[in-house]
């Protein structure tokens, strides 16, 4: 099960996003924190990976480094073989905060990524629309996010960050903020849409359920400093939605194998 | 504070009957007022005559006096808040683009916030003289102040993640600055227009106390000096009724440009 990196599903697809040894730190008045050290994964393309790890693991470092929003200290990170100096059209992002601006109507959230990239204004609200009418927001296009609940704000983000068609999509716990029942329906509707569009993944999750069933490969990150010590291929994603996954006999299984991979770093 | 103001809708029942009590109050004072004068309980040279007033107010209007010193007023006010407003609020946005120099100017800031502003007006008028510029001035410089800290606070309230996400649909600083620094600091902005325009005519009034020829300010303090008490509260009520519209007026303003607020309260101004 515990491969080291390449191994599992997406082995023989072309790399897109590469972290050789990184190291990140940080300073925190007098003391360095490192946050990550000598940290490798590989994404491959299309492919749907989660990381999961204690808190405070560097799991959203990692996710800064990979937008070109922060910099390692040492180490490389690459997005298709480039070396990531400043953000990539090519790389989207979606936090557990939603992000979205309350000044905005939900269209014109949905539309500021086309905004910077000149797209003209006839042509960013068509794609909005499209997208919102998509993802059953059609009637919602000139209400501010506050009138929105919490799936429907996080459905708009979803829009927004795919109005600009980045194909790799960085998620950190993108649902972490919605009530059970309602994560469950927005997760299996984002896994649905990400397949549909075959957008290549890392989900940064503490939810070992939500990593079991929608990955096709788990990253268990040691605690602080972060690094990846153990890997493990999952076999749901193909053909399962994630409920669907929750139900095989097996799913406990790989729970608890990814658990006792965590539970060594767990302190309560 | 403005809740109930912001409702529309038709008036309750309830809301009739306290403008109602508001109406009755006013009356009440006034009779009472009119009524020691006429019964010689209150002696006209010290407390005026609310009919006396009112008689200044319709007489002074009608020749012209009153609306001239009135404008005079205005002008002062809405020239010294505006440029100081749009001074203040501009540097204190642009401090967005340098930290190192915000962090050069915050300690004049807290200075120059907790001193009163007034302080200046004597020394603002031996600048500028007794004319107009003077008080125009004073209200510049405190408008300018307040609306710098104001701003600089709306700045300093910017979500990073915002900012971020900006960048990362391929945002410059430029893209950054204008669609999140300068909307997320404006509720900011208008609540310091809001204290602004109150602080702009306490300025104007001063200078015009100080040293003036013209404006309500030296109309209340020339008519006090001769005892002329019905006159100077003539010029109260115009003052009142001025302070009154400058705010209705920056209300309007605050729901034009905050639609996305206009329901809710502004969570973060109390």
């Amino acid at each position: 099960m515990v491969g080291g990196p390449g191994a599992g599903a997406g082995g023989e697809r072309r790399p897109r996003v590469e972290f050789l040894d990184v190291t990140k730190q940080f300073r925190q008045g007098d003391q360095t924190v490192t946050a990550l050290q000598g940290m490798s994964f590989t994404l491959h393309d299309r492919e749907f990976i989660s990381l999961i790890g204690p808190s405070g693991c560097g799991k959203s470092t990692t996710l800064k480094l990979i937008s070109g929003l922060d910099f390692p200290a040492a180490g490389e990170i690459r997005v298709d073989g480039r070396t990531v100096t400043r953000p990539s059209p090519k790389v989207g992002f979606m936090l557990q905060k939603d992000l979205l601006l309350p000044w905005r109507t939900v269209i014109e959230n949905v539309t500021i990524g086309l905004e910077m990239r000149d797209v003209p204004k006839a042509e960013r609200i068509e794609k909005a629309r499209h997208l919102l009418y998509k993802y059953g927001l059609a009637n919602f296009e000139t209400a501010y996010p506050r009138h929105l609940s919490g799936g429907m704000r996080q459905r708009v983000a979803l829009a927004r960050t795919l109005a600009v068609d980045p194909d790799i999509l960085l998620l950190d716990e993108p649902l972490s903020a919605l009530d059970y029942q309602t994560k469950l329906k927005v997760e299996e509707e984002l896994v649905r849409i990400l397949q549909e569009e075959k957008k290549t993944v890392l989900l940064i999750t503490h939810d070992i359920a939500e990593a079991v069933s929608v990955s096709d490969r788990v990253l268990v990150c040691s605690s602080r400093p972060g690094r990846i010590k153990a890997e493990m291929a999952m076999p749901f994603s193909k053909g399962h939605t994630p409920a669907q996954a929750r139900n095989r006999p097996e799913f406990l299984d790989h729970f608890n194998a990814l658990w006792r991979e965590l539970e060594a770093d767990v302190r309560v | 504070m403005s809740g109930s103001r912001d409702k529309g809708g038709p008036r309750s029942a309830e809301d009739r009957k306290i403008l109602g009590w508001q109406c009755a109050i006013v009356a009440a004072v006034l009779i009472a007022w009119e009524g020691a004068v006429l019964l010689s309980y209150a002696d006209t040279f010290f407390f005026g005559q609310p009919s006396e007033v009112v008689s200044y107010l319709v007489t002074r209007t009608l020749d012209g006096y009153l609306v001239i010193n009135t404008w005079v007023t205005v002008y002062e006010v809405v020239l010294g808040f505006v440029i100081g407003t749009v001074l203040g609020t501009a540097v204190g946005l642009g401090l967005w683009w340098s930290p190192y120099l915000s962090r050069v100017l915050e300690p004049y800031a807290v200075v120059l916030n907790a001193t009163p502003k007034i302080v200046i007006a004597p020394i603002l008028i031996v600048w500028f003289g007794i004319g107009l510029a003077s008080k125009v001035m004073i209200a510049v410089s405190i408008c300018a102040v307040v609306a710098w800290l104001g701003a600089f606070d709306g700045v300093r309230a910017t979500d990073t993640d915002h900012a971020d996400m900006v960048r990362a649909v391929g945002g410059r600083n430029r893209d950054v600055f204008f669609k999140i620094v300068v909307p997320t600091s404006l509720p900011w902005i208008l609540t310091t227009m809001r204290i602004n325009i109150g602080l702009a005519l306490i300025g104007v009034i001063t200078g015009e106390f100080l040293s003036s020829t013209q404006g309500l300010g030296y109309l209340v303090d020339s008519t006090a000096k001769l005892y002329q008490l019905s006159h100077t509260f003539a010029a109260l009520v115009m003052i009142a009724v001025l302070a009154a519209v400058q705010f209705w007026l920056v209300g309007l303003l605050e729901k034009k440009l905050l639609p996305w607020a206009r329901e809710a309260e502004l969570e973060f101004i109390s």
